[in-house]
């Protein structure tokens, strides 16, 4: 049965092309890319139009993947990594920071006022992390939104485990003295 | 009494500090889901054009069937082809035969008129 493949196996189907072997990868990894680009785009619209774009390329540029121990899911977070990249340099100038109101939604019962308070603190810290380096926001998105432990995350990014451990707690550091450096203006 | 020496303690205050950042980061940073719209869409448009589905069967049952199928028209046409063969034979050796008796016969002069 093509949907009980492992990727080695669906990925030497789909290079022979074999489009349903494609698909079973396809439906493995779509929500991951679309939300590793979601949350480096900040908008629901073109996260559809990049998610696309990898799978369009990947599909295309499949019998050219080798396997040199680097997972399929790493060779397809480096299309989504080169897309938005390619997206943030083209809109350099525009300021897109701020992510859609789709996803967010105030608890039951939660006063008007406190929804406000919380979004805008959500909303700091979000343009905080968008301007961190973009390996760092990568490691963010992979371990909070993706939940993949830093064995995995280093797989991804092609670094040790020990470097990843060590770039997360440097990130936490930038992050929580860009916080400090923030509210101080602020208030 | 705990003594704290401001070192240590500037170390408790920072792995707090990170605690809470974390937690912070946990709630921000959810996974979402992608409209199902578009994941359809984006299947059919990346796998489906090359995909051949038959009455929303999957291309292997597809692929399977149309080889069972012609299994058994290449089956029923050698065997109708060796019928037809047969025949042909049986039909080539009764007319030899027949060709053979014609011959052997023998030959009747034919009766002139009275």
């Amino acid at each position: 049965m093509v949907l009980n493949l492992i990727d080695e196996d669906a990925l030497t189907r789909a290079a022979e092309g074999d489009s349903e072997a494609f698909g079973v990868l396809y439906d493995r990894y779509v929500a991951r890319i679309y939300n590793y680009i979601y949350y480096r785009t900040g908008n629901q619209h073109d996260a559809e139009d990049l998610t696309s774009r990898v799978f369009t390329r990947a599909m295309r540029h499949i019998s050219n993947y080798q396997d040199r121990g680097v997972p399929f899911s790493a060779w397809l977070y480096r299309i989504a990594h080169n897309l938005v990249a390619n997206w943030h340099r083209d809109n350099s100038r525009r300021q897109e920071v701020a992510l859609d109101d789709t996803y967010r939604t105030g608890s039951d019962g939660e006063l008007p006022e406190s929804v406000l308070m919380r979004t805008e603190e959500e909303d700091t810290l979000l343009s905080i992390i968008h301007h961190l380096p973009e390996d760092r926001q990568q490691l963010l998105i992979l371990k909070f939104v993706e939940h993949l432990s830093n064995a995995e995350i280093g797989r991804i990014m092609g670094r040790t485990e020990g470097a990843i451990k060590s770039l997360y707690h440097r990130t936490l550091l930038s992050l929580r003295d860009e916080i400090k450096k923030v509210t101080m203006v602020i208030y | 009494m705990k003594i704290l020496l401001p070192w240590k303690n500037k170390k408790i205050t920072l792995e707090k500090d990170l605690r809470i950042l974390e937690k912070r980061l946990s709630s921000i940073l959810k996974p979402v889901d992608p409209h199902p719209k578009f994941i359809r869409n984006l299947r059919y448009k990346i796998v489906g054009k090359h995909q051949q589905k038959i009455l929303g069967l999957p291309a292997e049952k597809v692929r399977k069937g149309l080889l069972v199928a012609g299994g058994v028209i290449s089956f029923t046409v050698v065997v109708i082809s060796g019928i037809r063969a047969i025949v042909t034979i049986l039909g080539a050796l009764g007319l030899l035969q027949l060709n053979k008796q014609i011959k052997e016969s023998p030959k009747v002069p034919p009766q002139s008129a009275a």
